[in-house]
């Protein structure tokens, strides 16, 4: 392995060790987000009505995020318990 | 014996076992195969399952698996001595835990992704996957309390710590605007932060912060509270990125400090079989020792960890060796790290203290012989800060040798080490543990109607586990508490690898002996912590709530016993309700 | 202050010219109070001295064009010189919008195949707030077409659909700012790992100047201001038509308080079918009026009496209005 591809990695690990935590809140704000707005259709309470009419020609992917979580809903603590340190 | 050949027995004996047991593993039972894809390219989503660099991703789990915990238990171990805690943590390991954390990340890249939660609940009955549940709640729940009690004990021995890892918290916060807020250079943003950090450590000596124990509860509380209502990028990330740099400095720094200083070991090797450990009470090496020393051993959580995210990001199936076999060796070897240090200058550091140790009627000198050492240890550390304590100032005292800098600079570093490793762990397992707490309550709804509703009240739901937590700290017992930790994640392990046990025997081709020998490691790793959780609560004085705890993980450890027995002897998967949409 | 026909007022004698009226005028109240009379009293009036003027209706039960004399539609049909009128179709519309979206939709969601199409499409139809919402949209429609116009009177649906119409803009600019401001903290993260891990300097700006939730949340928020203004501004005015009657002033008084707690003001009520002495004084105890007036001191009162059979004619629907324009505009004059 040539010296500059250690350093590309180095360089690769140091920038996820930056962001690991930023991305599973992201991913956690997504969903929330995709709940809002498409949960309407699953009966939750949601924005009027008309606001979600306008909104969803632009939400596809936030409908493929929420049909992804509900594939995986039978297994989420595992991947909660990533964040963990003990 | 010294630390040099001690250290490189150790790295050797890892090295080859990994490259003849880990690689007959992965040849002989996994039958890692890179032409099979891995759900990393399967189910890709460029959001939990992206393939990543072997080397990344060794990185990222080695550093989601080491925290606190391979810190102190082996610190709370050489109470038994040292030959007796490297034994566990070289031939557990090889043998155990690193068997367990690679065999969960497989059996997950084998069944799509998914957790080892999950394939448990499939291969044996639903409510073994509850099971994972109650026992990862009671691990960290546990675990909270025992490093915050550890870290109490830390801060109160040396206030200048306190202080420093507060000024750490502000630090931070500090580089968690630089970088997110503010936007500066991720380079320019990285080289302030660990600047900041050394500017901490400094102000740490000029103001130390002295607090009684109670008090510590109640700021860890609030602390733990606080810190996971905030949003990622402004504590919780940033610290975590500078936690990594410290350890690898950490780890690095005092492995080559061991190899150069090539230091005589003075503590025992081994003190007697049942010293007085857990509860003061004289604890027997075996069944007790696995609840000791769990991380850098054996530890159930890492399967969670491993089979929840890595598993989903490995590129090809024979990386998976290095990452889950190799990161748990390598955290093992941290342990080591610990272990060669203390028993190579611990015993300076308790004459040192000789004042402190008097006082509770200890004469430091006699440390040295191997049974005193045994009765007395765990109340010498007592007075020197604990197992965290004893720790940081044999590893100050270690560079010293090794570098010639004075003590206090090792001595501070290491207490950064693991002050902030120790709250990164509350923070993140507050935060878990919330989640945790209404999982456990979710299927019992029916059963409890409105208690239930009360229970999961949003406000009490975030603050009830973490109150659990430091009400079991309260009485300041960490090697009461520390212990049923271990019984806890002892347990979960040991439901993990009879889970992937079942798994090797029914899914993969593997080879008769290999089957036999992991079952019976799995086996006797089951018996080992029941036993050891019916001497816990005969033979250890400790409160209700913790007794209570251990006859609920007791009564749970029978049931999966039960249930595993039944999946094992029903020969067809659909016998053992297992869909036939989800064989590997 | 009370003014009442018979008084022109001596409000009115202060010499300067009369102070232009409110453009917009939405008419509400219960039921069989007679709004779509006042509001078509007044839009023949209006049109009468001169303003270009256009009347909505956005009362299902549809009758205004019965007051009119003609019969309407949902575009604007001139009914007299200067004087349009037309009735919305919520039905209509509430399908042409729902039409709308889904064919915009389907492209994209075609091949996640969650959506049976008819099914859903009635679904949306039945959703609880439909109707105002497109009651909104109207508004919206109307709020463009009144450029054309000098004043609008819109007679508006029984007071609880009315009430749940007004409140919609206050409701919905409260999610779009939720939503805005959750979308704007998902974007500030993804810039930041976009930062860190990959190329450059990508900002939170960069990303939502892309971001077509965003815009369309950003564009929809302006919507609802202009229509929020059109409803609520200064040239803007909500009478309140009641009767002397208990149930009348009951769901008055507490229109006002709801109107008043969605940031509406009624400047004015107009007290229907007033009787004269005793009944009046009568009347008007028993049914809590007195009462009414008391509390509502900021409120200006117009009265107007029963007509009888002559209000279908057009000579006592000009009257009606004549009388409700000099009253308003008396009152406007006394207030400067």
């Amino acid at each position: 392995m040539s010296h500059w591809d250690i350093l590309e990695l180095l360089k690769t690990a140091l920038r996820r060790q930056a962001t690991e935590y930023v991305r599973a809140e992201v991913q956690a704000l997504e969903e929330a987000f995709a709940l809002l707005l498409v949960g309407t259709f699953i009966g939750l309470p949601a924005p009027t009505t008309g606001l979600v009419l306008r909104l969803l020609p632009h939400l596809g992917s936030e409908l493929e995020l929420l049909e992804r979580r509900v594939a995986e809903s039978d297994d989420l603590f595992a991947q909660v318990a990533g964040i963990l340190k003990i | 014996m010294n630390t040099s050949v001690l250290l490189i027995l150790g790295i050797v004996i890892y090295a080859v076992c990994y490259l003849w047991y880990g690689r007959s593993l992965a040849r002989k039972v996994v039958k890692a195969d890179d032409s099979k894809p891995t759900p990393a390219h399967t189910k890709y989503d460029d959001v939990d399952f992206v393939p990543t660099h072997p080397a990344v991703l060794f990185g990222h789990h080695f550093a989601s698996i080491a925290g606190g915990a391979p810190i102190l238990g082996p610190a709370l171990a050489m109470a038994w001595g040292w030959w007796a805690g490297l034994l566990w943590i070289w031939f557990g390991n090889i043998l155990i835990g690193a068997v367990h954390d690679y065999l969960s990340i497989m059996a997950s890249v084998r069944y799509e992704g998914k957790s080892i939660q999950w394939i448990a609940g499939k291969m044996m009955r639903r409510r073994t996957s509850y099971l994972f549940q109650v026992f990862a709640y009671l691990t960290l729940a546990l675990a909270l309390a025992a490093f915050a009690t550890s870290l109490a004990y830390l801060f109160i021995a040396h206030p200048d710590v306190a202080s420093m890892s507060m000024w750490f918290i502000v630090v931070a916060i500090i580089t968690g605007f630089l970088l997110f807020k503010w936007r500066i250079n991720f380079m320019l943003g990285s080289v302030i932060g660990i600047i900041l950090t050394i500017g901490a450590i400094w102000l740490g000596s000029l103001a130390p912060l002295n607090i009684s124990y109670k008090g510590w509860m109640v700021i860890f509380f609030v602390y733990m509270m606080a810190a996971s209502a905030l949003p990622v990028w402004m504590l919780l990330q940033p610290r975590d990125y500078l936690n990594s740099f410290i350890l690898v400095l950490g780890l690095v720094a005092g492995a080559v400090a061991l190899i150069f200083a090539g230091a005589k070991m003075e503590l025992a090797g081994f003190t007697s079989w049942s010293p007085n450990i857990v509860g003061g009470v004289p604890s027997p090496y075996w069944p007790v020792v696995p609840l000791i020393i769990a991380c850098g051993s054996l530890s159930g959580i890492h399967g969670l960890i491993g089979s929840g995210t890595t598993s989903k990001q490995l590129d090809k199936e024979t990386q998976g060796l290095i990452v889950g076999y190799g990161g748990m060796l390598t955290e093992g070897l941290l342990s080591s790290v610990v272990t060669i240090t203390i028993a190579a200058f611990g015993l300076l550091v308790f004459k040192e203290a000789a004042g402190k140790l008097t006082e509770v009627g200890i004469v430091a000198d006699s440390l040295k012989e191997p049974l005193y050492l045994g009765k007395n240890y765990v109340k010498a550390i007592g007075a020197v800060g604990g197992p965290l304590g004893i720790f940081t100032q044999s590893y100050g005292k270690l560079i010293q040798q090794a570098f010639g800098i004075s003590a206090q600079v090792g001595t501070i570093f290491s207490s950064l080490w693991v002050s902030a490793f120790t709250l990164t762990s509350m923070d993140t397992g507050n935060r878990v543990l919330r989640f945790a707490w209404e999982e456990v309550w979710e299927p019992l709804k029916d059963s409890l109607g409105d208690f239930h509703g009360v229970i999961t009240n949003r406000w009490l739901a975030s603050a009830i586990p973490s109150a659990l937590s430091i009400l079991l700290a309260w009485n300041k017992a960490y090697n009461v508490l520390w212990p049923a930790f271990g019984g806890a994640n002892q347990m979960l392990a040991a439901v993990t690898l009879l889970t992937v046990a079942l798994w090797v025997l029914r899914w993969t081709a593997a080879s008769k002996g290999h089957v036999r020998f992991i079952m019976a490691c799995a086996g006797a790793l089951w018996l080992t912590v029941f036993v050891g959780l019916w001497w816990f609560l005969f033979a250890v004085p400790s409160t209700p709530l913790v007794q209570g705890f251990v006859v609920l993980e007791i009564v749970l450890a029978l049931i999966f016993a039960y249930d595993f027995f039944r999946s094992l002897r029903s020969t067809s998967p659909k016998e053992a309700g297992f869909s036939e949409a989800v064989k590997p | 202050m009370i003014s009442s026909h018979r008084l022109p007022g001596s409000s009115k004698s202060e010499g300067e010219k009369t102070s232009p009226l409110p453009k917009r005028f939405i008419v509400i109240g219960k039921g069989g109070t007679g709004k779509t009379t006042v509001s078509a009293a007044m839009a023949r009036a209006l049109s009468s001295r001169g303003s270009r003027t256009l009347v909505v209706s956005l009362d299902p039960a549809h009758n205004l064009g019965d007051v009119l004399g003609s019969s309407l539609a949902a575009e604007p049909k001139e009914v007299k010189e200067g004087l349009s009128a037309l009735e919305v179709d919520l039905d209509s519309q509430v399908q042409a919008y729902v039409r709308k979206k889904l064919s915009q939709m389907r492209p994209i969601y075609g091949h996640l195949q969650i959506f049976n199409a008819d099914h859903f499409l009635e679904a949306l139809e039945q959703s609880p707030g439909m109707e105002e919402f497109a009651m909104l949209e109207a508004v919206g429609e109307i709020r463009e077409r009144s450029l054309a116009y000098d004043a609008v009177i819109l007679d508006t649906a029984p007071t609880g659909m009315t009430l749940r119409m007004l409140s919609l803009p206050a409701v919905t600019l409260l999610w779009i700012d939720n939503l805005l401001s959750l979308r704007l903290k998902i974007l500030e993260r993804r810039a930041y790992i976009q930062r860190v891990e990959g190329s450059g300097k990508l900002r939170t700006e960069d990303l939502s100047g892309d971001d077509p939730v965003v815009q369309e949340l950003r564009r929809y928020r302006g919507e609802i201001i202009e229509i929020q203004s059109f409803l609520r501004d200064t040239d803007a005015m909500v009478l309140l038509i009641l009767q002397a009657d208990k149930l009348s002033v009951t769901e008055a008084d507490r229109a006002i308080e709801k109107l008043s707690n969605g940031g509406f003001t009624v400047g004015t009520c107009i007290i229907n079918r007033t009787t004269e002495g005793k009944e009046r004084i009568t009347r008007y105890a028993v049914s809590g009026l007195d009462e009414f007036i008391r509390r509502r001191g900021g409120i200006r009162w117009i009265e107007l009496p029963d007509m009888g059979g002559e209000i279908s004619t057009p000579q006592g629907l000009d009257a009606l209005g004549n009388m409700i324009i000099d009253a308003l505009s008396a009152q406007q004059g006394g207030h400067r």
